[in-house]
């Protein structure tokens, strides 16, 4: 067959041999002494870079391909077949999976050189990059898994490399609880994502439970099961991609080191919820009103953590409300069945999130690990390169046109309007000015006005070159990116939403130029209210504010933590301690207490017998043997 | 000694085991012996691996008379389950002899005669046989918790006790009743597994004689509420035993119920699989969520094991071809993982005097290679893919889902439970500070690592390649399935139509 392959597996594989090979030379030389960190940062490259040259003729393989056989496939082996389910680990590559693959190889690879830079003079630093191959290795499987099976396995393994990189500064415990947080809260949504699973399977799984086979079945689902299926899985998502209610992990997740924070939790991880929705488009777009429940959790979760981010004074802390504002957005999109819409706002978050979160490092590097923003103030002339290069990020974030966030999110925010959720529509915009508006708060403080602290301010220095090129780079994608999908309005033929069409089940939203201006004009004009008001705040130096009222239950992010860890994680615990200490010995162990009380009683009735003297034991043996040959000359008879 | 090679590998560490505790050898002698006898019997496993096809039949099978008037017979004979458990054993019980050093050598002697008689246990296939080596079993369990266990071991090996010798009882009186079943019906005596499975058994006493069965078997497993041994037991049991216990021990219960109860007692399995289900589904919760509570790192993992005998459990009373399946694949998924985090938990005793969460922290920094073993055990333990844990769970959870979607929906919080109470117990053990105490906490000695390596390259071979396991179990699962819809049809027709439906 013309669509199936051999080197689709490699593409995982690649990495997962370097993550194998770096750990056990890591394993292997701890304790004596240790391979040098030009070493270990060569090997680590390796695998990233060769996947992303692999991903890039993936995507010449299927443009060469007609339209309605795009994609490769390959079968490595049987994984398991059992009755009527029979799972192969196979990958597929179709149009989505291939920018999905291009995107997480380039920004993986940048990544990885970056933290050459970043993480140089770490003890452990080689064990840092067995986790950054272990985590590319698991991120490509999630995008090329061939069905749902394969991409638990990708989805659970940046979920473990996502808490062993939260988790890495393993000495602290705040740390480690929150690599925990990570791991639990993902479970939650791995609960849904797993009953989804069995639930599509026992439906229609039986007639091949890859992507292919389902889409061809899906049409045999009753109604009724698709939305159950949509909604657990959409838990599942939740869970990864950090939405409303399971969003709560993410912010703490910034306690990782920050390439990490760009690489999983900005960049590539934190997408996947996105990509699984557009993924089983095929579902989804048979169930609007589940669809339209999902835009509403992605525009409200963009709308609460815009919030949070305008009072954050951790720099990556704003982001990381940023992340999951933008995490929203494209939520917004995928549910109103804007699939490549929300893919393509996956894409160029891809790029101008990771380049924030890298500058951010940049600063964080030359403040001597400093993430307080009143800390900083002024670092423009010392840090220019970072500041130019977070400068384009910014615009991106912001949605100024022509950057590449202004084409993707506009292009959402259109799609709800088309569609005629103006709610959403309005929430969407709303939120747009809040972004532009915690976005330059941040480059206003941190690289404007004058410094807070002069003795860090005069030691900061610009990064090596490892750190500052990655920088560059993703800044011209930053700026760019969003001309790859340039609608018709501006003369462009939407290149990124033909490419993925045979992979989704779109509903073209098809309206009025007029709307189209509508919807461009208010997100322009939100973008600009929105940078003025941090101008007039911000823009020449700005102290501290204490914050009461309002602004301090928004910096406490609502406080929804303490409500969880109330409504939660108390009763949880404390039902732990009551089986622990009380229940399981004094209640549930009434059935052995009866025993042994029968036992005990059978006892001390046969204790009457051992009276202890010779001749009453003489009488028992008699009156046994008379027994006994009573018995026996009975059956003799 | 091919020809009887099940024969060899049950009674030869029972031979070289009371050879120990009669001749006086030295620590360390009896335990090189030990390990050259548990070597053996490995090889002699690998060796049979090769030549079994997997048919669904009994293989290698070896017929003696014993009491022939009474037709007890010494009959062996293994099927793709029975061989899976019996591989399990032989697999991890050299570990043993690697890691435990520095006992008295009756401690090995007691380890070897228990290996053997577990041996025997499983490859039995006459019912009298069986009996005989479950109670053989146990003694050397016995006296391994009462001499060598810790400060409240009096307690727990008398509530072991109490337990097992009352589930014995009642199965003693059912196989008694089962062969006079036979004798009423055929005119001969038979305790033979499969000529017992054409009894067509029904009334009120066939049900007791199930209970009988069932409630021996699930005070070993354990199902809820017949757990509350375990958790002292196995925490007062030395590594070593507690690792018999969890590893294997427990695993012959969940093989009993296959190998005897539904075969042989189909209609009352499938009337009774809901509550059954059920109560198995609560004990993993309720074990699940106590285990959070605890101080003791042993406990926690008795408690988590528990859990997971629990979802094991599961799988065996949704009686479909997916839930057995991955029953009988995760018993040997869960026997590495448990085993190896057990016998982890020992060294962190023996080298620290401690098992006090609260006492601990900083051993990945102290002991990385230590550290990595115990992570991927743990990560088999929460089933994530990859690992083996991952495979069994996961059939088991869609098994259930398609028994009942209530108790399906249920044992899914497997997921979220055990990374609670896992990953709480690895972040205040191997993360955070370490303090004096952990300070001198010495990484796995090259010996160590070697003995555990094999183990490790096991689970992670079961993740990625489970295939090769389950195309061998998954004809004798489908055998059993069969058997018991079959029977199903004289009676418990209402249950059974309930287990239609689903379909």
């Amino acid at each position: 067959m013309a669509n199936t392959t051999t080197y689709l597996g490699l593409i995982p594989l690649l990495p997962l041999v370097g993550a194998a090979v770096i750990g056990f030379l890591h394993l292997g030389t701890c304790k004596g002494e240790r391979l040098p960190e030009r070493f270990y940062g060569l090997l680590a490259c390796t695998a990233p870079i060769l996947t992303f040259l692999l991903a890039v003729k993936v995507f010449f393989d299927l443009r060469g391909l007609p339209v309605e056989t795009r994609f490769l496939s390959q079968e490595v082996f049987t994984w398991f077949k059992v009755g009527e389910m029979d799972i192969a680990m196979g990958f597929l590559a179709d149009p989505l999976s291939s920018l999905m693959l291009l995107f997480v190889t380039f920004t993986g690879s940048l990544i990885h050189i970056y933290s050459i830079g970043y993480m140089a003079k770490d003890e452990s630093f080689a064990k840092f990059f067995a986790y950054l191959n272990l985590f590319l290795g698991s991120m490509l499987i999630l995008v090329l898994g061939n069905g749902p099976v394969v991409m638990f396995v990708g989805w659970e393994g940046v979920g473990l490399c996502s808490y062993l990189l939260i988790s890495y500064y393993s000495e602290d415990r705040s740390n480690v609880l929150a690599g925990n947080k990570a791991f639990i809260v993902n479970r939650i949504g791995d609960f849904g994502f797993v009953l989804g699973m069995a639930f599509l399977f026992w439906a229609i799984g039986s007639g091949g439970f890859d992507y292919i086979s389902l889409k061809a079945n899906a049409h045999m689902l009753p109604e009724a099961t698709v939305i159950l299926v949509c909604l657990l899985l959409f838990l599942g998502a939740t869970g990864k991609s950090a939405q409303i209610p399971l969003y709560v992990w993410l912010p703490d997740a910034m306690a990782g080191p920050t390439p990490v924070s760009a690489l999983i939790h900005a960049a590539t991880m934190v997408t996947a919820g996105v990509y699984m929705v557009a993924r089983f488009s095929f579902l989804y777009a048979h169930v609007a009103a589940v669809g339209v429940f999902i835009a509403w959790v992605g525009i409200i979760t963009a709308l609460v953590s815009a919030i949070y981010g305008m009072y954050q004074d951790d720099i990556k802390k704003v982001l990381a409300y940023s992340t999951v504002s933008q995490l929203g957005y494209m939520f917004a999109g995928v549910g109103l069945a804007a699939y490549s819409a929300g893919i393509f706002h996956v894409f160029t978050h891809a790029f101008f999130k990771a380049l924030l979160f890298l500058g951010a490092g940049s600063v964080i590097y030359a403040m001597h690990h400093e993430q307080n923003i009143w800390k900083m103030g002024g670092l423009r002339s010392k840090l220019p390169l970072t500041y130019k290069t977070m400068l384009i990020g910014s615009l991106a974030l912001a949605g100024c046109p022509p950057f590449s966030g202004f084409f993707s999110k506009d292009e959402i925010l259109y799609s709800a309007l088309a569609s005629g959720h103006t709610g959403i529509w309005l929430v969407g915009v709303l939120v747009a000015g809040m972004t532009a508006y915690y976005t330059f708060r941040m480059i206003f403080v941190v690289f404007h006005g004058s410094p807070r602290d002069a003795h860090a301010f005069d030691h900061a220095h610009e990064p090596p070159a490892v750190m500052t090129v990655p920088l560059v780079i993703l800044a011209i994608g930053a700026l760019f990116a969003g001309f790859l999908n340039l609608p018709a309005l501006f003369g462009g033929s939407q290149q990124v939403t033909h490419w993925l069409a045979p992979s989704l089940a779109e509903h073209a939203h098809e309206a009025a130029h007029s709307t189209e201006i509508i919807a461009i004009a208010a997100s322009v004009a939100a973008f600009f209210v929105g940078i003025l008001i941090a101008w007039r705040k911000f823009g020449q130096g700005a102290e501290e504010p204490v914050f009461r009222g309002f602004a301090s239950f928004a910096y406490h992010t609502f406080r929804v933590n303490e409500f969880y860890d109330v409504i939660l994680v108390r009763p949880y615990k404390a039902i732990g301690g009551a089986i622990a200490n009380f229940i399981d010995a004094n209640i549930t162990d009434i059935p052995a207490q009866v025993i042994a009380w029968f036992y005990r009683q059978a006892g001390s009735l046969f204790k009457l017998l051992q009276v202890g003297y010779v001749r009453a034991y003489a009488i028992y043996m008699i009156v046994g043997l008379s027994v006994m040959s009573l018995l026996l000359a009975q059956s003799f008879k | 000694m091919f020809d009887n090679v099940l024969s060899t590998m049950i009674f030869l560490p029972i031979v070289i085991g009371l050879a120990v505790m009669l001749i006086p050898f030295g620590s360390n002698a009896a335990r090189r012996i030990g390990l050259a006898a548990s070597l053996l019997v490995l090889l002699l496993g690998v060796r049979a691996y090769f030549s079994f096809t997997g048919s669904g039949q009994l293989e290698f099978a070896e017929t003696r008379n014993l009491i022939e008037t009474l037709g007890i017979a010494y009959r062996l004979g293994v099927d793709g389950i029975s061989f899976f458990v019996l591989l399990t054993g032989a697999v991890l019980i050299p570990i043993v002899f690697v890691v435990v050093r520095d006992r008295p050598r009756a401690f090995y002697g007691n380890l070897l005669i228990t290996a053997g008689a577990m041996a025997g246990a499983i490859a039995a296939c006459d019912l009298v046989l069986f009996y005989i080596f479950w109670e053989i079993m146990l003694i050397p369990i016995f006296f391994m918790i009462g001499l060598y266990g810790g400060p409240d071991r009096r307690a727990a090996t008398i509530k072991i006790m109490l337990y097992t010798v009352s589930g014995s009882l009642l199965m003693l009186a059912s196989i008694i009743y089962l062969g006079a079943a036979f004798h009423a019906h055929f005119g001969v005596w038979s305790f033979e597994t499969i000529a017992l499975t054409g009894l067509d058994l029904s009334g009120r006493t066939a049900t007791l004689a199930f209970f009988g069965f069932m409630l021996a078997f699930a005070i070993k497993i354990p199902i809820f509420p017949l757990h509350t041994w375990l958790p002292d037991a196995y925490t007062e049991a030395p590594a070593a035993a507690t690792f018999l216990l969890s590893a294997i021990m427990a695993k012959i219960g969940i093989y009993a119920v296959i190998r005897f109860i539904m075969p042989v007692f189909g209609p009352e399995l499938v009337h009774y699989a809901v509550p059954l289900a059920w109560a198995a589904v609560i004990g993993l919760i309720y074990c699940g969520i106590a285990a959070i509570g605890q101080k003791d790192m042993k406990r926690l993992l008795a408690f988590s094991s528990a859990s997971h005998m629990g979802v094991l459990a599961l799988g065996l009373f949704c009686l479909n071809i997916q839930a057995l399946t991955g029953s009988i694949f995760q018993i040997m998924a869960h026997a590495t993982s448990t085993g190896l985090l057990f016998l982890l938990i020992g060294m962190i005793e023996d080298r620290l005097q401690t098992r006090e969460i609260a006492d601990l922290g900083g051993i990945a920094r102290q002991a990385p290679i230590f550290a990595f073993f115990f992570a991927v055990a743990l990560l088999a333990s929460v089933g994530l893919p990859g690992t083996s844990g991952f495979i069994g769970e996961f059939l088991i959870i869609l098994g259930a889902i398609k028994f009942d979607t209530t108790i399906g929906i249920f044992a899914a919080t497997t997921l979220i439970i055990g990374v609670c109470y896992m990953l709480w117990m690895f972040q205040r053990v191997f993360f955070e500070k370490g303090n004096d105490r952990t300070a001198g906490f010495t990484d796995l000695s090259a010996a160590e690592t070697l003995a555990f390596l094999p183990v490790i390259v096991l689970i992670l071979l079961m993740g990625v390649f489970p295939q090769p396991f389950i195309a061998r179990i998954e004809p004798a699962a489908q055998n059993h399935i069969a058997t018991v819809q079959a029977t199903g049809r004289t009676s418990g027709q209402i249950a059974l139509d309930h287990t239609l439906q689903q379909h």
